[in-house]
């Protein structure tokens, strides 16, 4: 009497728990549907599923750091802004670039970098419209008189890492922030948590 | 041929409950995934969202139906008054636990502030960091000002790693009223008039100085970095006056730095990791003692003492309460119905 007491109630535990599990797949299926919905999750998604997506970005990430280094060096070594418009640069980037321009302006020179090496070494997504690429760079300056176009100084080679922070904004991919490091150093990690909140 | 409607079962209330539950939780863990939007900041910020508020919504609707129908049988049977309590005690817990959701979502305030040692502010909208004020429409904004008195390291290891980070600090409600003097440990928020102190990150902040080349001090300043733990990187600039890029490593102690103290040419206290970099130009990288020179283009920089800052989270959330409160209650009726199931299964 006892066993069978026992068994009838280990089998209704069992039922209880078979009986439970529709609910819980059923609110589970809800919280996928709403999820895949809301905030743009379907889109999030599809970039991450699918590789050919990532792939293009890839390209155009890269495309757009080729477009950022080769637009610097010909703004340093003209002097001119002809290429603003198509330069891919926050405006905080593109500030800090002619800045520097105009102060070597003011002292008659011209500091003329010309990139001589350019390898992506990774491009990483930290969401659909904000990448990390790393970028190793190899860059020749010189200055030069400014009315002679003269060299004044040595040549002198630039080994560089760069890491680009790059968001989308409007369809296209701009540089908003980059970290300089000399090639060889150990890069410190990615401030993830705080490069989500640059606007 | 049709539907029979006649056998129709209406969902029961448990039924219901498990999906809520599942889909509440479900939501959550597929927002921290990252597999549909970026993971959220803390978990109020998906429980904020509207999928989680249906979910909320539906829990005070399941709750207050439960409630409901343990009324309606009060009094049918005495003997199974215990057990009407503790049910009753579960089903005011998922009430709670929906309306403490509900009620953040119109009440949460947070914010973070960053202040070093000595340094005072205004606690209003503009002085908390970049991108950290989350206020929702009925928030209480705190007020009046907080003084940064002190940033001690803990535990007192006598050795120049640190563990943690206590601040003493002083919150004045408005000029009038006397200050009130707050202790926070990394460990133990403090509470201050319904808010909850809290340090989010703590760092060092080295006192800049840059001159000219005659000597002329241009800017003096302590800037906010996190450079903590010791090696940790960070960059600072002096927008709009030069288009230069300082990165700085801080090591309290130049033991730290074993393997490069014969570069350093520093036998004993702090060290500087310095790199300077003008837009794509690496200009220097090297080790500096504190007050050494290192000289840029036309320019000096030196990097002095450096202080202590704390980054401070401010919280008020009404809800949390409530949220706490059904917590605790729906963990005692789960206990006490895993007690109860032991016992059936023992006899």
């Amino acid at each position: 009497m006892e066993d069978q007491e026992r068994t009838a109630g280990i089998h209704g535990d069992e039922r209880a728990g078979a009986q439970a599990v529709l609910p819980a797949v059923l609110g589970l299926l809800l919280a996928l549907i709403v999820s895949f919905g809301a905030h743009g999750g379907y889109e999030h998604f599809r970039f991450y599923a699918h590789g050919y997506l990532r792939q293009q970005e890839t390209a155009n990430v890269e495309a757009t750091i080729k477009l950022f280094s080769s637009s610097v060096a010909g703004f340093y070594a003209t002097g001119y802004t002809v290429g603003l418009k198509q330069f891919p640069a926050d405006n905080m980037v593109k500030r800090r670039i002619f800045q520097d321009i105009r102060n070597w302006e003011e002292s008659g020179k011209f500091f003329v970098m010309d990139r001589d090496r350019i390898a992506v070494r990774n491009v990483e997504f930290l969401a659909p419209d904000m990448a990390v690429a790393l970028v190793d760079e190899t860059w020749f300056s010189v200055f030069q008189n400014r009315s002679t176009r003269r060299p004044i100084s040595e040549k002198q080679a630039n080994i560089l890492t760069v890491r680009y922070y790059l968001k989308k904004k409007w369809g296209r991919w701009i540089i908003f922030e980059y970290e300089v490091f000399p090639q060889g150093k150990p890069l410190p990690p990615v401030p993830v948590d705080m490069v989500l909140k640059w606007e | 041929m049709g539907i029979d409607f006649g056998t129709y079962r209406r969902p029961s209330r448990v039924f219901v409950l498990i999906t809520t539950v599942s889909y509440l939780a479900g939501y959550v863990l597929l927002r921290y995934s990252g597999l549909f939007s970026l993971p959220p900041e803390n978990i109020f910020r998906a429980l904020h969202a509207w999928p989680a508020l249906l979910g909320a919504g539906m829990l005070v609707l399941v709750g207050a139906a439960g409630l409901a129908a343990l009324r309606s049988r009060a009094g049918e049977d005495p003997i199974r008054l215990s057990g009407n309590l503790a049910a009753g005690a579960g089903w005011l817990g998922l009430l709670l636990i929906g309306a403490g959701i509900v009620t953040s979502s119109f009440t949460r305030f947070e914010g973070s502030v960053t202040l070093h040692e000595s340094q005072e502010a205004a606690l209003a909208a503009t002085v908390y960091d970049a991108g950290t004020l989350y206020r929702r429409r009925f928030s209480r904004e705190p007020n009046g000002g907080i003084l940064m008195e002190a940033v001690a390291p803990f535990p007192q290891a006598g050795g120049p790693v640190v563990r943690g980070f206590s601040a003493e600090a002083r919150l004045r409600k408005d000029p009038a009223s006397p200050p009130r003097a707050l202790k926070i440990g990394s460990l133990f928020p403090a509470m201050a008039d319904g808010f909850l102190f809290r340090i989010a990150e703590a760092g060092y902040s080295p006192h800049l100085f840059l001159f000219d080349l005659s000597g002329n001090s241009l800017l003096d300043i302590y800037a906010i970095m996190r450079l903590y733990p010791p090696g940790a990187e960070d960059s600072f600039r002096f927008d709009k006056i030069i288009p230069h890029t300082f990165y700085l490593r801080y090591y309290p102690d130049v033991s730290l730095l074993s393997s490069a103290t014969g570069t350093v040419g520093i036998r004993s206290g702090p060290a500087y990791e310095v790199r300077i970099v003008r837009n794509l130009d690496l200009l220097a990288d090297r080790y500096a003692a504190p007050d050494e020179l290192i000289r840029f283009d036309s320019l000096f920089l030196s990097v002095g003492d450096s202080r202590r800052w704390v980054r401070i989270t401010i919280v008020r959330d009404p809800g949390m309460v409530l949220l706490l409160a059904g917590l605790v209650l729906t963990i005692l009726r789960a206990i006490s119905l895993g007690i109860r199931r032991t016992e059936t299964i023992r006899y």
